[in-house]
């Protein structure tokens, strides 16, 4: 490390952040044809929990000839030093500057954090559009991460897209480039040989075709990029342990990606379909593994619905029996309202129960398919009580399609019946609290709910008002997202690759960690888009069943046909039962890969 | 009881003190190294650490004592170095019968703080030596001044650079705040990084013991 940056890190918050050095570092020093830094465009605390970054950055490290290096977004205070030092941004395993990298990627997980992604590029000296990049040596820049699912708005940035999983198409794409730069080949050929691997998305070579500024069609298509058997596939267990507090400081235990609840708002369930387990044996093991070697003490659970593990009594019961008993803690996720037991609950005190009905009504519920009944909610309270919780957390959205005031009351309502019931049930002299939390609906990409409007500003602050002045109710609290920054979201999880403009002029005028709510400027962002000559309402508006949406290039396995039907069923009131083994509801998603 | 005697150089003097502490509190549950734990209302495993190292300095001589009984030192100390990050490896692992309290009993630290400053000599004695020294610090929003002298034990300028030791505890002296002090008055740019804590003592009037000297007589 230099002697100024040794200085400039005494001046920082947290100089832990850029220095590495965590237990189970792999090695670092090893001989090494490929170079590649793995970036998380938030700060290190975020960055670090996040697991599939940490699966990637082990895997890569595995690899003879392959060193995977991390960096994650220098917060304010740090970024204002590199840039007065003139320091580029650098690896924070080996301090190597980006730009040394034969292959830096992004791994972007949400959508307020596309101006962090122009942040890092620009202390790194990396010019923010591919091509500009051309001439110069510089990285291959790539990205991955859930919003890969609509990866428009940000595809011309990048020389690569990885879109699916990283097991997959990051170590094919890396060993690949780990060929042709010792066959010395050049970047143009390396990308061609590139587009041809699953999941590989080449922005110069896939473009939407415009006629009067609609997208008709694309020269191109891409497939989505799955690992066939998970349960065989690569999962870390001699982990990472930082050596400050992260966000989510704790062991984590990936059971199965895909969801087959099929909630109609729901992105995640249908993007990481089919859906594979990790079978029950391997995570006992890997559970007790991953104690052994951090040393946490505490042991998680992450999957997109947890209740619906196959065997998630005997993994709770093993787990608590092997691993996670004494000083080890299994933290339990927030289970669908309809498994939890109480057994499954840690030993001392009770904390307070999370669940998410999403919407008041049970018609609402019907339109989103999330499938909770009204008995399903009263006997989960009931019981919950009995055992002596005095906290409930509510999570609902509002603004969903189809949604009346009605369905406003009826979550006021569904908190009357709690303290309706806690003067009942209630086993413990305290007051049951009940926190209520709002978000509002986000039409994603890859839902049936794609082509549905996001309701207005206005609207969002209406909703609300409604219910500031209904759940003013004692020991009950309400809690709501941000409206402007869920217009933001809206925006660019539909957007198309005109958007790069705003993102870029959002930037320069300083809209950086825009995900924390105290640095979002609404304001700066809606100069940004005006300054461009682009209407927010045109990408938060209905859409058309006909038009051609921007990421209908890319092949996720569900189909559009199925979305279609799916949202037919949602303006009918008709649920779809979640699929198993032996009902299949012909999302498509098995043509990637087998289910279950 | 056991002694641990660490280091803390390289990028892990950038932990804080608290966040060290986990560091070592997860390094033994991966080591499999027992502790018993008190016996209070809210059980904690046993564990003493030294005076607080601020951030960014360096160390040659920190200790961990730790309530072990079921292991050797030296099964404890291979244990710990197996587990340990880098840079906070120990030197050495010492069989003590009860706890030092080195929180209590060590009351200096010799620092040491490389840089040329030969040519400075005479002026940067002459100022640390003296009297009365008032300095001026920020602490949280305000400015504060206080009289350092009656805190500094020693100070010398060598060869290759200050050698100087500090109160520690009650009343404590912070290392950094001494050369933040010759930074501003001899315009030097003495960086935290560049501080190192040698040793840790035990000074009883004239009598002057290394805390690994103290520890030996706790065991007598």
């Amino acid at each position: 490390m230099n002697e100024k940056l040794k200085q400039i890190l005494m001046q920082v918050e947290k100089p832990a952040r850029y220095v590495g050095g965590e237990f189970n570092m792999p090695n670092m020093d090893k001989p090494c044809n490929t170079r590649l830094c793995l970036c998380f465009p938030e700060i290190y605390e975020i960055g670090m929990s996040n697991i599939g970054v940490r699966i990637l950055y082990h895997m890569l490290n595995e690899f003879e000839g392959i060193v995977c290096e991390r960096c994650f977004a220098p917060f304010v205070d740090m970024g204002e030093q590199l840039q007065a030092n003139n320091i580029p941004l650098f690896s924070i395993d080996s301090h190597k500057p980006l730009k040394e990298f034969d292959i830096v990627g992004m791994s972007i997980g949400y959508e307020l954090l596309y101006t962090n992604v122009l942040y890092m590029l620009d202390l790194a000296g990396i010019p923010f559009r591919a091509k500009d990049r051309q001439n110069g040596d510089y990285p291959i820049l790539i990205a991955g991460g859930p919003c890969v699912v609509n990866p428009e708005p940000f595809a011309e940035i990048f020389d690569a897209i990885l879109i699916g999983e990283g097991e997959k198409n990051l170590k094919e794409f890396t060993l690949l480039y780990d060929e042709c730069k010792k066959a010395k080949v050049s970047k143009a050929e390396f990308l061609e040989r590139a587009s041809k691997l699953d999941g590989v998305y080449i922005p110069e070579l896939v473009k939407p075709n415009l006629v009067n500024g609609k997208i008709e069609s694309f020269s191109g298509s891409v497939k989505k990029a799955i690992v066939q058997d998970l349960d065989s596939s690569y999962f870390p267990t001699k982990i990472l342990v930082p050596n400050i507090e992260i966000t989510h400081d704790r062991a984590v235990l990936e059971l199965y990606r895909g969801c087959n609840n099929g909630c109609r708002f729901c992105q995640a369930c249908f993007y990481y379909r089919p859906i594979r387990y990790r079978k029950l044996d391997t995570l006992l093991e890997y559970g007790r593994e991953l104690v052994e070697n951090t040393g946490y003490s505490e042991l998680s659970l992450s999957s997109l619905s947890t209740s619906d593990y196959y065997a998630l009594h005997e993994l709770i019961t093993g787990l608590k029996s092997s691993v996670c008993n004494g000083d080890v803690r299994l933290a339990m996720p927030s289970l669908r309202l309809d498994s939890y037991k109480p057994e499954y609950m840690g030993s001392g005190r009770l904390g307070s129960l999370t669940f998410a009905p999403e919407a008041g009504t049970q018609r609402l519920r019907d339109v989103i398919n999330k499938n909770i009944s009204e008995e399903n909610i009263k006997n989960t309270i009931k019981h919950a009580l009995e055992c002596g919780y005095t906290g409930f957390k509510l999570y609902f959205m509002i603004g969903l399609p189809t949604e009346t005031t009605e369905d406003l009351q009826g979550i006021v309502d569904i908190v009357l019946l709690i303290k309706d019931m806690a003067r009942q049930y209630s086993k413990s002299k305290r007051p049951v609290n009940i926190t209520v939390s709002t978000s509002v609906f986000i039409p994603k990409p890859l839902t049936p709910f794609q082509w549905e409007r996001q309701i207005s500003v206005q609207e969002m602050l209406e909703k609300q008002r409604f219910l500031i002045d209904n759940l003013h109710i004692k020991n009950v609290r309400y809690n709501w997202h941000g409206a402007e920054s869920s217009v933001i979201e809206a925006v660019f999880s539909r957007g198309d690759r005109r958007l790069l403009d705003v993102i870029e002029k959002a930037y320069s005028k300083g809209c950086k960690f825009d995900g924390w709510s105290e640095r979002f400027d609404y304001e700066k962002w809606c100069e940004a888009f005006e300054e461009c000559g682009i209407n927010m309402s045109d990408y938060t508006r209905d859409w058309q069943e006909s038009e051609v949406l921007p990421w209908d290039f890319v092949e996720h396995g569900v189909s559009k046909k199925y979305l279609l039907k799916e949202r037919h069923n949602a303006y009918n009131a008709v649920k779809t039962k979640a699929c198993d083994k032996q009902n299949c509801t012909g999302c498509g998603a098995n043509k990637m890969g087998r289910c279950y | 009881m056991k002694v641990i005697r660490h280091i803390k150089k390289g990028n892990i003097c950038y932990v804080s003190h608290i966040d060290s502490m986990r560091v070592l509190q997860r390094t033994l549950t991966r080591a499999n190294i027992s502790i018993k734990m008190s016996e209070g209302f809210n059980p904690h495993p046993i564990t003493y650490t030294s005076h607080p190292l601020p951030l960014g300095v360096a160390s040659e001589e920190e200790f961990f004592v730790i309530a072990n009984e079921d292991m050797t030192a030296e099964q404890v100390l291979q244990a710990f170095n197996d587990n340990v990050p880098n840079g906070m490896t120990a030197t050495e692992c010492i069989e003590c019968v009860k706890n030092p309290n080195f929180a209590k009993n060590v009351n200096y630290c010799e620092y040491f703080v490389s840089g040329d400053f030969v040519r400075l000599k005479e002026q940067l004695e002459s100022t640390a030596n003296s009297k009365e020294w008032v300095i001026t610090y920020k602490f949280k929003d305000s400015e504060k001044t206080q009289d350092i002298a009656p805190l500094i034990y020693s100070f010398k300028v060598e060869n290759y650079g200050i050698r100087m030791v500090l109160a520690a505890g009650n009343p404590n002296l912070r290392p950094d705040r001494v050369t933040t002090a010759l930074n501003e008055k001899y315009s030097l740019k003495i960086g935290t990084n560049d501080i190192i804590r040698t040793k840790q003592l035990v000074i009883n009037g004239d009598k002057i013991k290394t805390a690994m000297e103290f520890l030996q007589e706790v065991n007598k």
